[in-house]
């Protein structure tokens, strides 16, 4: 399989250098762009499969980066940003792109949210068009038929337990279950001690899950109310 | 640009003069023309026999002239008839000599005696001859005027145009007025000389009253027809000057608009009742002369008064908006106020009273005294309409009083509402300036505080994006050295020691941030209905590995009934989980820490207690950022757990506190509680008996079943967790 190119697009030569060295190791080519002008150039002209950008650069700003390429091409763009706010993260979200990345960031994080989202736009495209019994939640997707979970196409191992909850927050997506409800569906036994025992797994399911289960995308506590899974 | 302002005043001082004066000039033609048409027709033909004489120039058509001429005859006549009088004619005329004289006169009667200018009484002479032929032959020449009386009727020929004639009715020049004596046959002046009839006078007058000849006689006339050619062509010419002087005015209209105001300006602080006054003295200086019905000239000077101070008044009216309230009694208050504002509130209600009181003192010793009862019950009216006078004085201070302890309130209360504006003589208009002052003090205050925190949010928001960008290069190179497996072991260890470091650090730059967000209320909200007891043992379960790191027994004690508030989950959870944190971690080894959950009058209290491992004494505000109880900040954390807790715990709604007794460290979280949801759009509410947990040092938390088992030790949670489920323990088949 040819090697799929990335361009990182930073004005902070060293971090772009850090970012190149995690992502050559994980077999990635690199490019590297040091202002918006140069990104979209690159964008425009190489095969890129991803980019990475900051948002505040000199000449021209990464988020008018980002919509200059959305313009012609269709891959996915991460943004990278010192600033935290949700605001800034719905900015840049709406904008186009199609994650957000906080520095600082952990560099395994981001390569695992690299790899997730060049796995969901190379390989993902064909299963969401097939399969009815099918549930899919951004990256994952249950499949209701085998009882499996895939996150970003790759399957997630999990006990008979953790499946049972995943199905039933993924087939219930958005809606907020009380930790006994959870405990009655799961266990078919009254609530005993539900709160301990729900979250123990649902901090397991989530570590198998999320990229970082410390900040979970998608298996979320709603603090002094539930649990449930939801798009990012 | 001084010049041209001086400029402009002249301008506009010419264009004011020529304005008034050529209205006087048009106002003092027109009121002799009016007053002159409504004098009657004689007037009228007066004045244009007037205009004529003054345009002919001839002497002989003046009044003076006419009135000069009968008296001259009278005088000769009289001298002739009667016996008495005989040589008063000249006495009365001693000058009368024909050389230097413009007369010739002669009269006889029948012949016996004469009496003439010409040098000679005998009528044969040649000069006395020609005048007794005058009748016959006309004035003898230098002598264009000719009077003859034959003791009957009386003929006046003026340049051979009979003028008057006493048969033939002519009266062409106006002489009835002087001879009706004479021509009265009837009359007082013929019974009492009868002889008339018996004389016979001839006169003859020089034409134009020749200046080389004495005309002492009838200087009046010629000074009447100089007056009267003075009068006509002086008026002629005053209206001439009038009308361009008018038309200078039309030209320069604004000027004279701006002079109007200047002099506005001036008659504005004049009061209004001298104004009043000068207008009625103007008047009644007017009026005087109308009701004597004096002539033009004495009414003129009154009339032109009149006008102009009505116009005066009319452009004070004009340009100064409510004049009438510029008056004596609106200065001397303001005056008195001025006065009184300078003294305290106190003092000011003691004079107030004090000229109340005075005045009613004065007046109650005049109704004592005055003997009219009229004057007593105009005595007792005033008392009464001061009384009422200070009555409502004092409803507007009391009126005030509650406008400013309204406003005061509402300040307390934190409204913000425009400055309160107290009439300027109210007595309490400085108090309230003072609060408006003191208002707009704080206002500003505040804006400066808002302003500063703005400004710290943003040094902290601009600081904590500059270290962040090192700090990813600071992690990611670290992550880099991680990786470098040939490095020797204590490199390896440094590199750890870095590691930790770098992400304390992270954790530091996110905390303030969000702290300073917080505490400033820039974060956003999301409160929704919660259950506090599932909250706090979500964060415990989240925390289950440092609560079981910890060598600390966590004792739970939560009320059964679900406890709702309005808050923000996440929020709350990053305040317990900082509270819990804080606990596990300053806590003496081996000790209990409580969390415990209360409801009382409507406020759910949460507290977690502790038993600190350092001496609370002198414990400083640990809420504060960066402080901490231990002062040595060697252990982890960025000082920022408590002060997070509490600036999210009141972003979201709630309120809290820190205590401590001796070791015992309390923090406490109070919010409102509120109504559940409704039991039907709602799983069966929770319930929470046999939820108390206990865990004892070294173990996890425990679930107990009842009170009474809450010191039974040794039941693990995990022991728990694996019997409740087998498949979440490690050996689980994996799907």
């Amino acid at each position: 399989m040819e090697k799929q190119c990335i361009l990182v697009v930073d004005d902070d030569k060293e971090i772009v250098r850090a970012i190149s060295i995690y992502l050559e190791k994980e077999g990635y080519d690199v490019l590297c762009a040091y202002d918006g002008v140069q990104a979209v150039e690159f964008a425009m002209s190489r095969n890129i499969h991803l980019i990475l950008i900051d948002v505040m650069m000199p000449r021209q700003n990464g988020l008018a980066a980002i919509l200059k390429i959305r313009e012609t091409r269709n891959l996915p763009i991460i943004v990278l940003s010192a600033k935290s706010e949700d605001s800034d993260k719905i900015l840049g979200l709406s904008m186009g792109a199609d994650d957000y990345i906080t520095k600082p960031f952990n560099p395994q994080e981001l390569v695992a949210r690299v790899k997730s989202q060049l796995r969901r736009y190379t390989t993902l495209g064909d299963i969401h068009s097939t399969a009815q019994n099918l549930i899919t939640i951004g990256r994952l997707t249950f499949d209701t038929d085998n009882h499996t979970l895939t996150a970003d196409g790759e399957p997630v191992r999990l006990t008979a337990t953790e499946t049972k909850i995943v199905e039933l927050l993924m087939k219930n997506a958005g809606r907020i279950f009380p930790a006994e409800e959870i405990y009655r569906r799961v266990w078919n036994e009254p609530a005993f001690s539900a709160e301990n025992t729900v979250m123990v797994h649902i901090r397991r399911i989530r570590e198998k899950i999320e990229i970082n289960p410390k900040e979970p995308e998608y298996l979320k506590v709603v603090w002094g109310i539930g649990y449930k899974i939801d798009k990012p | 640009m001084d010049t041209k302002s001086t400029n402009h005043k002249k301008a506009n001082v010419l264009s004011w003069l020529c304005f008034v004066l050529s209205v006087s000039i048009l106002f003092t033609v027109a009121a002799a023309a009016v007053q002159t048409f409504f004098s009657g027709t004689t007037a009228v033909a007066q004045a244009k026999q007037s205009l004529q004489t003054a345009l002919n120039g001839n002497p002989q058509e003046t009044a003076a002239f006419r009135e000069d001429v009968s008296q001259i005859v009278y005088a000769a006549l009289t001298d002739l008839a009667d016996e008495e009088q005989r040589g008063s004619f000249s006495k009365a005329y001693p000058n009368l000599k024909w050389e230097t004289s413009n007369i010739l006169l002669f009269a006889q009667e029948d012949s016996r005696d004469t009496l003439s200018n010409t040098g000679s009484t005998d009528p044969e002479s040649a000069r006395n001859t020609r005048l007794l032929q005058s009748y016959l032959m006309g004035a003898p020449e230098g002598y264009n005027y000719m009077l003859l009386f034959d003791g009957d009727s009386l003929v006046i020929e003026r340049d051979g145009v009979r003028v008057y004639d006493t048969d033939a009715m002519i009266d062409s020049d106006g002489y009835r007025t002087y001879f009706s004596k004479l021509a009265d046959k009837d009359g007082e002046f013929w019974e009492e000389y009868p002889d008339l009839s018996d004389l016979s006078l001839v006169m003859v007058v020089a034409p134009n009253l020749r200046a080389d000849r004495d005309s002492a006689v009838l200087s009046d006339a010629a000074n009447e027809l100089f007056s009267l050619q003075a009068l006509w062509l002086g008026g002629a010419a005053a209206l001439v000057l009038a009308l361009v002087l008018f038309v200078f005015y039309l030209f320069s209209r604004d000027r004279k608009a701006e002079f109007d105001r200047q002099l506005a300006q001036v008659s504005g602080e004049v009061w209004f009742e001298i104004k009043l006054l000068f207008l009625g003295w103007a008047a009644w200086f007017c009026a005087q002369p109308f009701l004597e019905r004096a002539s033009v000239r004495e009414t003129l000077f009154p009339l032109l008064l009149l006008f102009w101070t009505l116009l005066f008044l009319l452009n004070d009216i004009r340009y100064n908006p409510r004049v009438y309230r510029h008056n004596s009694y609106r200065s001397a208050k303001s005056w008195y106020l001025s006065h009184q504002m300078k003294k305290r509130f106190q003092q000011r209600m003691m004079s107030s009273f004090a000229l109340f009181a005075a005045a009613e003192g004065i007046l109650f010793w005049i109704f004592r005294v005055i003997p009219s009862s009229l004057g007593a019950w105009i005595t007792a009216a005033a008392a009464a309409v001061i009384l009422l006078l200070y009555l409502r004085h004092f409803a507007g201070i009391l009126t005030d009083f509650a406008r400013l302890t309204d406003r005061i309130a509402e300040m307390k209360a934190g409204a913000d509402a425009p400055p309160l504006t107290f009439r300027a003589e109210s007595a309490l208009a400085p108090a309230a300036e003072d609060l408006n002052s003191i208002q707009s003090g704080i206002s500003h205050a505040v804006e400066d505080q808002v302003r500063a925190e703005r400004m710290k949010i943003e040094l902290i928001t601009n600081v904590s994006h500059d270290i962040k960008t090192p700090l990813t290069s600071i992690i990611n190179y670290i992550g880099l050295l991680r990786q470098e497996r040939e490095l020797p072991e204590h490199v390896q260890d440094y590199i750890e020691i870095l590691a930790g470091k770098a992400d304390r650090l992270k954790k530091m730059v996110q905390d303030i941030f969000e702290v300073s967000k917080a505490s400033t209320g820039n974060i956003e909200l999301h409160p929704e209905p919660l259950i506090l007891q599932k909250l706090i043992q979500q964060t415990l379960a989240d925390m289950e590995e440092s609560v079981a790191a910890a060598h600390l027994a966590l004792r739970l004690d939560l009320p059964q009934e679900p406890v709702y508030v309005l808050t923000d989950g996440n929020r709350m959870y990053r305040v317990f989980q900082n509270l819990i944190r804080n606990a596990l971690q300053y806590s003496l080894e081996g000790s209990r820490v409580f969390i415990q959950l209360t409801v009382q009058d409507g406020t759910a209290l949460t507290q977690i207690k502790n038993t600190s491992r350092f001496a609370l004494d002198n414990l400083p505000d640990v809420t504060e950022r960066f402080v901490r109880g231990d002062d040595s900040r060697s252990t982890d954390g960025s000082g920022l757990g408590l002060s997070i807790a509490k600036s999210f715990t009141e972003a979201c709604g709630g309120s809290f506190f820190i205590s401590t007794d001796a070791d015992l460290f309390c923090a406490a979280v109070s919010f409102p509680v509120i109504p559940g949801p409704q039991p039907e759009d709602q799983e069966p509410a929770p319930q929470y008996e046999n939820q108390n947990r206990q865990a004892e040092a070294s173990h996890s938390i425990a679930p107990i079943h009842s009170e009474e088992q809450e010191t039974q030790p040794g039941e693990l949670w995990q022991e728990a967790r694996e019997a409740e489920d087998p498949e979440a323990s490690p050996s689980d088949q994996l799907i």
